[in-house]
């Protein structure tokens, strides 16, 4: 194999690397006038939407915690009972009930008080 | 020193020498990390959306986004909360709006395709309406003006217009309720710009007052959104608790309520991505276990012509750990092609095909073809890690298979 080609191959895998990190510097963070757009959007439906779902059929929950407070296939004790829920299992990531033990700082308080 | 760069420059040399294993190596860990960085890529961008509509960041001057949300519970779940409730929170001190919002889910056309129904307050949303700079940007048409007793006026989102076969503004569609007041047929003021937000894609926008009709519920809000001054929302939230806790009024004794801050939702977010760091890098740390083993097999083309390759350089006097170093640097080199190759294979996934097919995946409600614009971060840290691990994949499934030929006496190796 000659030297030539080598320093080719070379060349090519330096453009390779510099174009992935030329990517990522460029793509690490959300483009300004579309989170401009995105935060006018909230301002008008008054913050609306938080989880990896854009309707409600599959679980509220996952749509935006704030709507429910738990899955509505959520079985409490039994083992593995929130894999019921035919939405939560699927999502990459997924909000579990919203209790106190998931909340910290000054807003780690009960949402209910007892009667 | 410069016998060793010229070792590592024979590695370079090593993979144009057998061109079928190296390409299929790196068509492998390109398979398995591309999937990744999509996922994270998506998440991240999701993250970033999500900060956004709890108004995580924004000064809290400015009153954008309400402090606290307020909803009802009976039974230990939600039930929509009475909009007389919305009276005695107004006069808390510290407290300077309270807007009722209804939010709840509907189904429309003969498919039945899936729709959140939001009503606000007809004067918060001409309010809010104005103080938007360049209203076009989000909305092409107008904010719904219904009021009671109207036909409803409504804003949908770009992948409900695209589902109801192409949705236009002014387009009157048949009615979506049957209440006490009669049918009226909804009219499309507007429809959602594709690239704002990914919650707008099946969102219908509406006044307070058409939405009430819409669901037939009169007087009822699903929460209440409270404006505080700065500093006062967690002193406002315990009072909201304790006032109408054990408030005498029939509406708030047959309620508990229920009070969601930012700060709450802010620490949900980390929750949430916690379990997904928990499932999601679970199925990847095994999927690039099969990454090491498929690498191994894959190793075997071209194993003959690379067996002969060195037991020739054990022949003419190269050592063993000279031919693992130059295997070192073949693989290090392909683990940083096949990285730098994923990086913008997963970006051009992302940014050119709208994470075609796979946003439908990770994303509840969303077409293999989105019709929002796929929201994505191509963060640092996934990515250096793609980096790691593309390497250590490739040397991890090649070196074995290198050191036993480079331990087997040449001529051997040779034949």
């Amino acid at each position: 194999m000659t030297s030539d080609s080598s320093n080719r191959l070379l060349a090519v895998i330096a453009i390779l690397v510099i174009a992935a990190g030329v990517a990522v510097a460029h793509y690490r963070q959300p483009v300004p006038p579309r989170a401009a757009d995105a935060a006018g959007f909230q301002q008008l439906v008054g913050g609306l939407g938080f989880g990896p779902s854009v309707e409600l059929s599959t679980c509220p929950v996952q749509f935006d915690p704030r709507l429910e407070t738990t899955c509505n296939a959520r079985t409490g004790p039994i083992p593995a009972g929130g894999l019921l829920c035919p939405g939560c299992g699927r999502f990459l990531f997924s909000f579990s009930s919203r209790s106190a033990t998931h909340l910290t700082g000054p807003s780690a308080t009960r949402n209910v008080l007892a009667p | 020193m410069s016998s060793l760069l010229s070792i590592a420059r024979t590695g370079s040399a090593a993979i144009l020498l057998s061109p079928l294993r190296s390409s299929v190596t790196v068509m492998a860990v390109i398979a398995v990390l591309v999937p990744y960085l999509v996922g994270i890529g998506l998440v991240e961008g999701l993250r970033q959306e999500s900060r956004i509509a709890i108004g995580a960041g924004t000064p809290a001057e400015k009153e954008l986004l309400p402090d606290l949300y307020v909803a009802a519970n009976q039974f230990g779940r939600r039930v929509p909360i009475p909009l007389e409730l919305a009276e005695p929170i107004r006069k808390f001190d510290g407290v300077t709006r309270v807007i009722p919002r209804i939010v709840g889910r509907i189904t429309l056309g003969k498919e039945n395709v899936e729709a959140v129904l939001v009503g606000m307050p007809r004067e918060e949303l001409q309010r809010r309406g104005s103080s938007i700079q360049r209203l076009t940007r989000l909305i092409d048409g107008q904010l719904p003006r219904s009021q009671h007793g109207e036909a409803p006026q409504l804003v949908i989102g770009s992948g409900l217009a695209r589902k109801l076969d192409n949705l236009q503004v002014g387009t009157v569609i048949p009615p979506i309720f049957r209440s006490g007041g009669g049918e009226k047929t909804p009219r499309i003021t507007g429809i959602f710009q594709s690239e704002i937000s990914p919650w707008q894609s099946q969102m219908i926008l509406t006044t307070f007052e058409s939405a009430a009709e819409i669901f037939d519920q009169r007087g009822l809000a699903t929460d209440l959104l409270v404006f505080c001054r700065q500093g006062q929302p967690e002193a406002i939230r315990s009072r909201i608790l304790q006032s109408l806790t054990g408030s005498s009024t029939k509406a708030a004794a047959s309620h508990q309520p229920s009070v969601t801050s930012r700060t709450d939702l802010e620490s949900l977010l980390p929750a949430g991505l916690g379990h997904r760091e928990g499932v999601f890098n679970l199925l990847f740390v095994i999927a690039f276990a099969i990454g090491i083993l498929v690498i191994l097999v894959t190793s075997g083309f071209g194993r003959p012509e690379r067996r002969r390759e060195i037991g020739i350089l054990k022949a003419t006097g190269w050592q063993t750990d000279e031919i693992l170093i130059r295997s070192l640097v073949e693989s290090l080199l392909l683990g940083l092609v096949s990285a730098a190759v994923a990086i913008l294979v997963a970006l051009a996934w992302l940014k050119w095909f709208n994470g075609f097919w796979i946003a439908g995946i990770f994303l509840a409600g969303v077409e293999t073809q989105p019709a929002i614009a796929v929201p994505y971060v191509l963060a640092a840290q996934p990515a250096g890690l793609a980096v790691l691990v593309a390497c250590l994949l490739v040397t991890t499934g090649s070196a074995y298979s290198t050191w036993r030929t480079a331990v087997t006496p040449p001529a051997e190796a040779m034949r």
